[in-house]
């Protein structure tokens, strides 16, 4: 007996054939016509449709043999793929290759065969149409071509069979897609070419809180959105990330968007757009654009800075108090006793004027504390930047917080050229200079020496102001750690209620600095800002 | 009826000039005798030569707070004035009023007739 030589492409063989996911199926209708239909046009008992696997030939259809497999050593199949033709052996007890076959000598007697070869999708030879009979004989040439075709119609059902099973994948991954698009928290929509909405998914109604009428055929350029940026500033249309990925063909990640359409305040996304391209094509037929509702996380955000601020105020709000609630009871006092005054019909005019007076000053000096809070609290991160005379402004500091340099026993020094001018927002420049004054009053209203200093020079093309006090310089761990957000060693209502991180801040706002050093062994803070006027 | 102050002596402690001239003149037509100090450390030396039956204190002072007067107050041997602390923000934990002798804290802004009436009510309630 001599065994079929392997396919001279045997793995890619196998392969095709493992793809088609057929072998060890149920039977199908289809092919059992088939082999129904070659046994009747050959006059065969038996006809198969053999699928040559790696060890075994299986058979997908068959009439006249009960046995599913046979090993492939015995396959006269495996000699039938090797070849494009029918392969037919007439007499196999004649035939050297076959004679002590087992499949030939017992049951089921393969004395007659012809086989004609059946191909996957990539033409490779996976299997035999084939007819089988006990005695010697041949297909005549009607015969062999109507073997040939209907082997040629197995290959063709093979295809379409594996074409199905694709089909119904997909079916089932595209399935998997719905719903995941369906019940997936982040908007999504999918735009054509002229930025109309052409599709959504639930999230998308929800976060922009539209219905489907409002949302569908929609433009990105459409008024209706209202659209702004985090800056609160508009954001047009043009803009949006899906108009520039249908312009440009390219990603959008992560943009930022406050969509108020029909409400006042903003629904907050974060989107991404993907532009989608027809066949050969770098002009893009849709744009995809998913968004995530961040309206929470901004306004959390909020929050946090608020609380912030109010902690900020709330380190204030004890000075405050006092500073307010000692005036108020000057003008109730003066009051109380201007109606006692009244009871004891002790109508003096002139003692009438003096105290009314003393009561609109001391409104005046309440007034005044309010409008100092105003000033200070109030957000000027929007005034444009101007040039400010430095001396001017220190000069206002001081004057601002001598009162409590006086009442606490401590000397102020200032040296500043009139000459020297800086760029920025004098309020928030301000800010800064009276956070390091009152730092430094805390620092020192407990020592022997008293003494906080101003110093002002131009170092480098560079204005610098120093803040030094009596002190002898902060500790390491203090150090370390000052300059982050709230962090105190004072007690309530001590501070100006402005951190050094917010200075920091201010400092780097206008092109600046501001650090922590020592000078000639005193603590001292040193705030810089780039040179615009050389003093002359 | 108006309270009356008649024959006491008080000592009021205040940095505010304005609050301190409007409590003498309102004290003193209510009968009572009214000394005056700007700080804590002022006052104590009103308290080396006279004797009084109340002393009404601001609490944030310059030179000498209002807690620092009490507690000096405290360590007095023989007589001591009904210590107030009358003040515009008041953040003493109840231990520190304990150890002052703080008879109790009052807020700004007060009427001066409850004011009157509280220091009257504090001197009888010690007789």
């Amino acid at each position: 007996m001599k065994i079929a030589p392997l396919h001279p492409l045997e793995e890619i063989r196998l392969q095709e054939l493992n793809d088609l996911e057929i072998l060890d199926t149920e039977t199908e209708q289809q092919f059992d016509d088939l082999v129904q239909l070659a046994s009747q046009i050959a006059n065969t008992p038996i006809s198969l449709l053999s699928l040559v696997d790696k060890k075994r030939q299986w058979f997908k259809a068959g009439v006249g043999l009960a046995a599913k497999e046979t090993p492939r050593d015995y396959a006269f199949c495996a000699h039938a793929i090797l070849g494009t033709e029918i392969f037919e052996v007439p007499d196999a007890s004649k035939d050297e290759r076959f004679a002590d076959n087992p499949l030939s000598v017992d049951y089921p007697n393969v004395i007659f065969y012809a086989g004609a070869p059946i191909y996957g999708p990539s033409k490779m030879p996976i299997g035999t149409l084939c007819v089988i009979d006990s005695v010697p004989r041949t297909l005549n040439a009607q015969q062999k071509s109507a073997l040939e075709k209907l082997s040629n119609q197995a290959s063709y059902l093979l295809q379409l069979r594996n074409k199905n099973r694709l089909i119904i994948e997909q079916n089932a991954d595209l399935q998997y897609y719905r719903v995941a698009v369906e019940v997936m928290n982040d908007g999504l929509v999918l735009q054509d070419q002229t930025g109309a909405i052409v599709k959504f998914n639930p999230a998308a109604l929800a976060v922009l809180r539209l219905t489907e009428d409002e949302l569908l055929g929609r433009k990105s350029t459409d008024s209706m959105w209202q659209a702004i940026r985090e800056d609160s500033s508009s954001f047009p249309g043009e803009d949006h990330p899906a108009s520039i990925s249908l312009r440009t063909g390219k990603s959008q990640r992560n943009v930022i968007m406050g969509v108020k359409a029909k409400f006042e305040s903003p629904s907050w996304i974060s989107i991404n757009s993907e532009p989608i391209f027809g066949p050969n094509s770098n002009v893009p037929t849709h744009v995809v654009t998913t968004f995530t509702d961040i309206t929470d996380r901004k306004n959390s955000e909020a929050l946090l800075f608020n609380a912030a601020k109010m902690s900020s105020l709330g380190q204030m709000a004890g000075g405050i108090a006092h500073e307010i609630n000692t005036p108020l009871n000057v003008i109730s006092s003066n009051c109380d006793y201007l109606i006692d005054l009244l009871d004891s019909n002790e109508v003096e005019p002139e003692i009438f004027l003096k105290k009314i007076e003393t009561i609109y000053k001391t409104t005046q000096r309440i007034a005044a504390i309010i409008r100092g809070l105003r000033t200070f609290a109030r957000d000027s991160s929007t005034d444009p930047h101007v040039e400010i005379n430095l001396q001017s402004v220190l000069t206002d500091c001081l004057s601002f917080c001598t009162e409590q340099f006086r009442n606490k026993g401590v000397e102020i020094q200032m040296q500043c050229s009139k000459e020297i001018y800086i760029l920025g927002d004098a309020v928030r420049f301000s800010q800064v200079i009276l956070n390091l004054l009152s730092n430094a009053l805390d620092a020192v209203k407990n020592l022997n020496e008293k003494i906080v200093k101003i110093l002002c020079s131009v170092e480098n093309n560079t204005i610098v102001t120093r803040v030094i006090d009596s002190g002898l310089g902060i500790p390491d761990a203090i150090v370390d750690r000052m300059m982050t957000p709230f962090f105190t060693t004072k007690e309530v209502g001590s501070g100006t209620g402005l951190g050094l991180s917010i200075s920091k801040g201010i400092m780097e706002s206008m092109g600046g600095n501001l650090s922590y050093e020592l000078y000639e062994n005193h603590t001292s803070f040193v705030a810089t800002m780039p040179l615009t006027k050389r003093p002359q | 009826m108006k309270p009356n102050l008649t024959g006491l002596r008080i000592l009021v402690v205040d940095d505010d000039e304005c609050l301190r001239e409007i409590l003498v003149e309102m004290l003193t037509r209510y009968g009572a005798f009214i000394c005056v100090s700007s700080s804590g450390k002022n006052a104590l030396e009103c308290l080396v030569s006279d004797r009084f039956d109340a002393i009404i204190s601001d609490m944030r002072m310059p030179d000498g707070d209002g807690l620092f007067l009490a507690n000096e107050v405290a360590k007095f041997k023989g007589h001591k004035p009904i210590f107030f602390i009358l003040s515009g923000y008041n953040d003493l934990t109840p231990e520190q009023c304990r150890d002052g002798e703080i008879k109790l804290i009052l807020e700004k802004p007060i009427k001066m007739s409850a004011l009157a009436e509280i220091i009257q009510e504090a001197i009888k309630a010690r007789l």
